[in-house]
């Protein structure tokens, strides 16, 4: 295959990552310009828009992990993407967790 | 570890890009609780400025497509670096170095102006969670800035080796993770300060 002949491997992966990265460039364009358009025209009502911006950060972060970094190839691609899976758990944990936190403290402040 | 694990077919050692990936998502982890401060933080104004008097929508979308523009250019970059054209490679680095600038410009401009109308980090707790999490953001776009300028200086001085090869994989892993953090910006700041 393509890896024996470097010389010939090589312009081909060169290749496939340009393309994925203008691609995700393009992709990641429309998706700002969408979420910045719906913000300012206050296109629907606010808890759809904070739904939907939030959805479309999410979708712009994961195409840019894999049109630009392409994390999924190469190979280091399944350690790439078990690590990305276990820092996002992380993450989860203490941002979900601290905001329910301060939240119920809020709360029992007030009441 | 044999070699031939340790050197990618591309000519880049994957576990030097490897581990640098790791670092990039402990570096993650750390926004992640500097975002889990603003959202806490940020209503508490206390009579001061709140997030729509710091940057305007269209002034936030220039700088996101700055960013997306560094990205693009540095991906030129790493496509030339896989060619071996190293003059090439050099003009893109200076390209994505130069949108870089302009964003970090940019992004003092919203510093400096906000600091001299008297809205320092003293004043609330919104503008103190607000100055430490674009500051921090914004200085890990500087170190971004020096490590493209010293890459681009030290081709003048070496081929692209397989060392090299490999710093300009990690830098361009930098750059994306600098864009990604400024999307969660300008959607948790920006965005859902605005709507």
């Amino acid at each position: 295959m393509s890896h024996d002949h470097i010389v010939m491997g090589q312009p081909n992966t060169a290749q496939k990552s340009l393309i994925s990265t203008v691609v995700g460039f393009v992709i990641s364009i429309v998706l700002t310009f969408i979420a910045f358009w719906l913000v300012e025209k206050h296109a629907m009502r606010i808890d759809d828009l904070y739904g939907l911006v939030s959805v479309l950060a999410v979708i712009q972060i994961l195409v840019q992990l894999f049109f630009f970094l392409r994390l999924n190839s190469g190979m280091d691609g399944a350690w790439n993407i078990a690590t990305l899976i276990f820092t996002v758990i992380v993450i989860l944990i203490v941002v979900v967790g601290s905001l329910w936190i301060m939240y119920n403290l809020n709360y029992n402040m007030v009441h | 570890m044999s070699s031939q694990t340790a050197t990618h077919q591309h000519g880049i050692n994957s576990i030097s890009t490897f581990g640098f990936w790791i670092f990039v998502l402990s570096d993650f982890i750390l926004f992640a609780t500097l975002f889990t401060s603003y959202v806490v933080l940020s209503p508490h104004t206390y009579g001061s400025i709140g997030v729509r008097q710091t940057a305007g929508l269209n002034y936030v979308f220039v700088q996101a497509l700055l960013m997306l523009a560094a990205c693009l250019t540095y991906g030129f970059g790493i496509f030339s670096m896989h060619r071996n054209q190293k003059g090439i490679t050099q003009f893109w680095l200076l390209v994505t170095f130069l949108f870089g600038l302009g964003f970090t410009l940019m992004q003092w401009h919203v510093f400096s102006t906000l600091y001299s109308a008297g809205y320092t980090w003293h004043d609330s707790a919104f503008l103190s969670i607000f100055y430490t999490l674009l500051a921090a953001h914004w200085f890990h776009v500087i170190v971004g800035l020096l490590w493209t300028a010293i890459i681009f200086i030290q081709l003048f001085l070496q081929p692209l080796t397989t060392t090299m090869k490999t710093r300009l994989t990690c830098l361009g892993i930098f750059w994306v993770f600098l864009n990604i953090i400024w999307v969660v910006i300008f959607t948790v700041v920006y965005l859902m300060g605005a709507i």
